[in-house]
């Protein structure tokens, strides 16, 4: 009995090394499968350009825009209703893109190997292999730069672009890259027609085409929103040197600066009575809701807050504004 | 033991004469080292720290009874909660003269509807307290900004007092001739114009 107790033990002490030795060895093969794949396949590339085709449709993205908006000049005196808004803002993209490179280009020495581990725990072993092998044949190859081609021009010149290009090169690129899709060998076209009607694989427990898209969804949906905080957290100089650039080219155009705290609008109405608005920052937005104070002719505080706006009448708006020693008047 | 620490404040009169000190007790106990919140200070203000009353209770009671007259109501009110309910976009500033009883003046200012941005912030106080105007408010979560205390009003926008104790509610205070009074039952307030601002006086019956 001693003996086949003995015997047991020498067997597992021999035997268990091999089996972990023989796991790790597949482990190691999936992992390498997938980053074949990724490489191939450029999932990465993808990952990010859709994630930033997903940023501007996004509400709350437009919003952290206009926060940055309302620092160039607070809710009170502009809004998207005044002419000058659209060029600023268009102006306002177009000088924070460098800075959303500059974020992407740093956080990309942790995103990209964070990419490939996420495939690996999301990728099956059979569906990397299988993935693996349609990414590295001619048609994948082709079917992959053309999607990351037409997406890259769809989005044009956006924020955090690893490799920011013109608008028109991004045009010609997709072209090229449809050009060469369009040019493949018949039975290549038709492996990609295969792969992305969700062919099954035997050693798969989804199609490769369903984890594939499965994985380009919930990652870029979760890095829309890693690149909405970065926006959001935007070092406060760089914003400033933002409003300070935009504060010289739109000068002419945009409202008056002042160095005064801005209350409000004060409107006297049809009928003479007079209606104080002020916004408020409220749900993450800078103009998040307004309140308004009405005083009536008959109000007891009508004369003194008409007096704020000297020769107000009725239709007329004014901006009232308050100095460090808490003077209010119209003048910025 | 009560410690006071009246230091450079403007602080209001008593009833019953003379001026409120500011009286701090670390109630602290040994095992609040922990307390993340830090020391636990009580503070008052009266003639003395035994006597003395809250100072935060007595804004809050003073704002409570403006309140409950409706003095608030006309007001839009913000839609973030604070800890005492919805703040009410009040334009005005409510500064307390006077304790036990509690005498508050209430001055017009359309800025009082928006809390103070920090670099803005001592022009809600006149100016004999810019130095010192960080300790001259008492906290209340109604308001959009805090409850002043001193003997000194900004020399701007009209003017009404009230006191809760003697249920008086807000009554004019016309101080166009450059002078006026509060009389209350034991004693009057005498309000007088001194260049930028209102100084409070003290007088006897």
């Amino acid at each position: 009995m001693q003996a086949v107790r003995c015997l047991a033990l020498l067997a597992f002490a021999v035997l268990a090394p091999l089996a972990a030795r023989a796991d790790q060895a597949s482990i190691d093969a999936h992992n390498r499968n997938c980053e074949l794949a990724a490489e191939a396949s450029k999932l990465d590339r993808i990952v990010v350009a859709t994630a930033q085709s997903k940023l501007f449709p996004d509400p709350k993205f437009q919003d952290r825009i206009d926060y940055f908006m309302y620092r160039i000049r607070p809710p009170a005196v502009w809004d998207p209703a005044n002419p000058a808004w659209a060029p600023a803002r268009t102006t306002l993209i177009a000088i924070a893109r460098p800075e959303t490179l500059r974020q992407l280009q740093d956080y990309w020495k942790q995103l990209h190997p964070l990419l490939i581990r996420e495939m690996e725990s999301s990728f099956q072993p059979g569906e990397a292999v299988a993935f693996n092998e349609f990414a590295s044949s001619t048609g994948g190859n082709a079917y992959f730069e053309r999607r990351l081609a037409e997406l890259r021009a769809k989005n044009g010149e956006m924020f955090y672009d690893l490799e920011p290009e013109a608008a028109a090169t991004l045009a010609k690129r997709a072209q090229e890259a449809k050009k060469k899709y369009d040019g493949l060998p018949a039975a290549e076209k038709k492996r990609v027609e295969t792969f992305l009607a969700g062919e099954q694989c035997a050693k798969c427990y989804r199609p490769p085409a369903v984890a594939m898209e499965h994985f380009i969804t919930g990652q870029s949906d979760w890095l829309a929103g890693v690149f909405g905080s970065q926006f959001e957290s935007t070092d406060y100089k760089v914003v400033d040197a933002w409003v300070d650039a935009i504060n010289g080219k739109l000068k002419a155009t945009i409202p008056g600066d002042t160095k005064k705290q801005i209350l409000g609008v004060l409107e006297m109405r049809k009928d003479s009575s007079l209606a104080f608005t002020l916004k408020f920052y409220w749900n993450n937005k800078a103009d998040g809701g307004s309140l308004t104070l009405q005083f009536p002719k008959d109000h007891p505080s009508y004369k003194e807050v008409a007096a704020l706006a000297p020769n107000i009448a009725p239709g007329a708006r004014r901006v009232l504004y308050r100095d460090e020693n808490g003077i209010i008047d119209d003048q910025p | 033991m009560w410690s006071d620490q009246t230091g450079a404040r403007d602080m209001p009169w008593l009833g019953k004469g003379g001026r409120a000190h500011w009286y701090l007790m670390d109630k602290s106990k040994p095992w609040d080292f922990m307390n993340p919140r830090g020391a636990e200070i009580e503070k008052r203000w009266g003639s003395s720290g035994r006597s003395g009353t809250s100072p935060y209770d007595d804004a809050e009671r003073a704002m409570e009874f403006l309140a409950g007259l409706g003095f608030l109501k006309p007001w839009p009110i913000y839609p973030s909660e604070t800890a005492e309910g919805r703040m009410v976009a009040f334009p005005y500033r409510v500064t307390i003269v006077a304790i036990q009883p509690t005498v508050a003046i209430v001055r017009f200012d359309l800025a009082g509807t928006i809390e103070d941005p920090i670099p803005f912030g001592r022009g809600a106080y006149p100016p004999s307290q810019y130095q010192t105007y960080p300790d001259q408010g008492l906290g209340w979560g109604k308001t959009p900004n805090r409850i002043m205390f001193g003997t000194h009003v900004v020399n701007r926008g009209s003017l009404l007092w009230f006191c809760p104790e003697a249920n008086i509610g807000p009554t004019p205070l016309d101080v166009s001739s450059g002078r006026a009074e509060i009389a209350l039952k034991d004693f009057r307030l005498g309000v007088e114009r001194k260049g930028d601002e209102l100084e409070v006086t003290w007088r006897g019956r």
